[in-house]
């Protein structure tokens, strides 16, 4: 089997900002060589003469699909906030948006209570 | 006393003809769950005081000559991605631990039309993702046949609650071949529906354009009865097919003669466990014998399917499973001290190691400089399998093949191997990619006592006419179910 496709540490770290995932640092190794391997298991599509293909997003090809815009009920607000870690007046409440953590803070973002 | 009805179909009639009753019936699943699941542990959550309350009042219908549907009584597992109001839900993930749904899903809500007494949520490989319910987050569930072997995923629950004899049916959800691949490991009738019939409303999304929810149940007349129970319209599934129609009792009773099947052989021709081959011989063999004429027929390469297969779901997955954030619902970092941390590091901690793999892969394969290389690609060739396969079905009734390259595996065999596990795959991916029904059945045993099954893919509405070869094959016998409680369990490379 060919060698897998190289992955960089650094190729993972921006993976993991955009989806947002914090991996511990034996993770990160371990993924390198999961994702190469599989990566390079996907090469087999490069081959492959598509042609002019129209993509096919989804089966179904239903025109529309969108309801007439006119008021029903949606569910209770309180319904929605039961399953809250913490809310607040009918907030759902989270740690600073906006502000960002201080230079000295610890780079996993851990280690006060969360804001509210 | 009578022996307990195994199917469906025995235990409608038993309950109308009052040789049975209902809250016994509910008594004795539960009895065996509490007696047996700490060997299989199908279940993530059992409800028996809802189950138990629930049969008392369907009896009390019945005692006054009514009749509330076509599966009253029937106790069903429903795997533990499909919401049901107030039940815990974890799609078998830490990161929804504690999560109780707002509402019910369509299909739950119309098995409970239908008279069904949901008796706990089923163990699953977390979100979906995997074939051997070895990643649940929870514990993993075992093969009834053999409990040193995996029941398949990512429904292996649903299948282990039913080759378990704790239920007469069961709903799982079907990506890739998540309701199949576990229905061959464990001798099960299962469908995968066409893409649109059955609501994803109330279904935990992984891959939105794949996903559906597929009824399980050890015969084909059961399958076609539950998953008439639960198909049709719904205007909350944007997806939903509009015409969808029940499966008519005279689809399933047709006869086999004048059917052509197509095989594709040079998918078999290398890779397939000996017991797979030689039982699929003899099921082609069987569906000769009784009039079905068999041609080859040819089909793009499996491997690319499973490789778009593996591109798209994941990319959907990126996306659907970007709301499990901490901030609404679930498991919630409380020491993350601003909003980006709490997101990294609930979603770090939250998830397991094959769900972050495919939503970094997904993320990967729609980023700037990837997207057209792999997603459009991808996109493109599932445009040219669902091509290939209409070629293929202007000349032929359904195909059949093998479900899976081999019967169940042992737990931990390919743990360690994220591709291995990909390629159980192999022969279901193409009909989630097409949207087309697909129904896996049970074919014989292999020589170490596990299922061995075989799939039949047919064109779009064709769930009656594959369930009714199904049912021609099997003559409506579902396969024994194995003794759990005298079956030894050896010390192993498992995660329990």
């Amino acid at each position: 089997m060919s060698n897998p496709t190289p992955i960089t540490p650094e190729q993972i770290e921006y993976l993991c900002r955009l989806a947002a995932i914090q991996l511990a640092p034996e993770e990160v190794s371990k993924l390198k060589g999961d994702l190469g391997r599989i990566l390079e298991y996907m090469k087999l599509l490069e081959d492959v003469d598509t042609g002019g293909a129209e993509p096919l997003v989804q089966p179904a090809q239903l025109a529309g699909g969108l309801r007439e815009d006119v008021p029903g009920t949606g569910s209770d607000p309180a319904d929605a906030l039961r399953g809250a870690p913490k809310s607040c007046d009918g907030y759902f409440a989270v740690p600073p948006v906006v502000k960002r953590a201080p230079k000295s803070a610890p780079a996993d973002g851990r280690g006060g209570q969360a804001g509210s | 006393m009578a022996a307990p009805p195994t199917t469906i179909e025995d235990f409608t009639s038993a309950i109308r003809s009052r040789g049975l009753e209902i809250p016994q019936a509910i008594d004795s699943s539960l009895r065996r769950i509490s007696k047996q699941d700490k060997r299989i542990r199908a279940f993530l959550h059992v409800m028996p005081e809802y189950a138990q309350a629930r049969a008392e009042e369907l009896q009390k219908r019945v005692d006054v000559g009514e009749w509330p549907g076509p599966l009253t009584g029937v106790p069903v597992a429903i795997k533990d991605n499909i919401l049901c109001r107030d039940v815990p839900a974890t799609a078998g993930s830490r990161i929804l631990e504690g999560f109780r749904p707002i509402y019910t899903a369509t299909a739950v809500s119309r098995l409970l039309d239908a008279g069904a007494i949901p008796i706990g949520k089923a163990n699953m490989d977390e979100f979906g993702m995997g074939s051997s319910n070895e990643f649940s987050a929870f514990y993993p569930a075992r093969n009834p046949y053999d409990l040193n072997c995996v029941p398949g995923g990512s429904s292996g629950g649903s299948a282990a609650a039913l080759a378990g004899g704790f239920v007469l049916g069961a709903l799982g959800s079907d990506t890739g071949g998540s309701v199949r691949q576990p229905a061959a490991f464990c001798g099960l009738v299962a469908l995968k529906p066409q893409y649109g019939s059955v609501s994803r409303y109330g279904l935990i999304a992984f891959g939105s354009s794949l996903d559906q929810i597929g009824p399980m149940a050890r015969t084909a007349r059961d399958c076609a009865v539950l998953y008439n129970a639960v198909c049709g319209h719904d205007p909350r599934d944007s997806n939903s097919l509009p015409n969808t129609a029940p499966i008519r009792v005279e689809q399933i009773d047709a006869g086999v003669r004048n059917t052509r099947l197509g095989i594709p052989s040079v998918w078999l021709r290398d890779g397939l466990d000996p017991d797979v081959r030689s039982s699929f011989k003899e099921c082609c063999e069987r569906f000769r014998s009784i009039g079905a004429e068999i041609v080859d027929v040819e089909l793009p390469n499996p491997q690319l399917s499973v490789s778009a297969y593996y591109i798209l779901a994941n990319a959907e997955a990126s996306s659907n499973l970007a709301r499990y954030d901490g901030v609404r619902y679930g498991l919630r970092d409380s020491e993350s001290i601003d909003i980006r941390a709490l997101y990294r590091n609930t979603r770090g901690r939250g998830f397991g190691p094959e769900v972050k793999r495919r939503i970094l892969l997904g993320t990967h394969v729609l980023s700037a400089g990837y997207y057209e290389a792999y997603y459009q690609k991808a996109l493109m060739v599932r445009r040219q399998v669902r091509q290939a396969f209409d070629d293929v079905f202007a000349s032929v009734d359904a195909i059949l093949m093998p479900t899976t390259p081999t019967p169940a595996f042992r737990l931990g065999e390919k743990l360690d191997d994220p591709l291995s596990m990909y390629l159980c795959d192999l022969f279901t991916t193409a009909a989630n990619l097409t949207g087309y029904p697909a129904a896996s059945f049970p074919i014989g045993l292999s020589g170490n006592g596990l299922p061995v099954g075989a799939q039949l893919c047919g064109p779009a509405y064709s769930e009656g006419t594959l369930l009714g070869l199904v049912h021609r094959f099997t003559q409506g016998v579902p396969l024994p179910l194995p003794d759990i409680a005298n079956a030894p369990v050896e010390e192993g490379k498992s995660r329990d």
